[in-house]
């Protein structure tokens, strides 16, 4: 049943990137950009249905699936690496938007630096919100 | 952490894979452990215990001043 919903969302994904593939084609969407979006959604439907299919024919990559996504060093894992990236994505956009600050170039900068307190903004609302609970 | 689930688990004759399947982990998670490169909860650490018929101190080997150099 899990991934019977997972396949819907596989065929919504292809079904929305053939209308706007479509549409595009057909001039009711103008610019090449609709194109593009199109087939990326009708690839990233395919690949996620490419994987459901393997979930539920192939009983070995479903175990391990399952097993990978209950084993607490996994989710450590997976908690180190979003913290990690969220760490380097901070430092990448700050830098970023300081060389376009040089630059110049105004509109990237303010959207770089505003990311940056952004994210530190939520981190902050989170960590609240966490330290009450636990 | 040190922990002695290697040697429990060769005395016991029990693979690491076999081992993962009884604890609900990977086998990964097996040679992590066993490595010391991961540090188990002390749900898993329970489990292990109990699994092998022993208490938690006799698995795992407690150094107090281990955690003072982490982050």
């Amino acid at each position: 049943m899990k991934y019977d919903r997972k396949i819907i969302v596989c065929m919504i994904l292809i079904g929305a990137g053939l209308i706007i593939s479509i549409l595009s084609y057909a001039g009711v969407l103008h610019g090449d950009r609709f194109v593009g979006i199109g087939s990326g959604f009708i690839g990233v439907g395919i690949l996620f249905f490419l994987k459901q299919l393997r979930y539920i024919k192939d009983p070995q990559y479903k175990e391990e699936y399952d097993l990978a996504l209950k084993d607490e060093r996994c989710r450590y894992v997976r908690m180190r690496s979003w913290a990690l990236a969220g760490y380097i994505m901070i430092i990448v956009y700050a830098v970023g938007g300081l060389v376009a600050y040089i630059f110049r170039q105004d509109f990237l900068a303010n959207f770089l630096l505003m990311s940056v307190c952004f994210v530190l903004l939520v981190y902050s609302v989170a960590y609240f919100y966490l330290n009450k609970k636990y | 952490m040190k922990n002695r689930i290697e040697e429990i688990r060769k005395i016991k004759g029990i693979r690491q894979d076999e081992l993962g399947k009884m604890l609900g982990v990977s086998r990964q998670t097996i040679s992590s452990l066993e490595n010391g490169r991961y540090n188990p909860s002390i749900m898993l650490a329970h489990k292990i215990a109990v699994l092998f018929g022993m208490h938690i101190e006799d698995v795992f080997i407690f150094d107090e001043g281990e955690n003072e150099n982490e982050v």
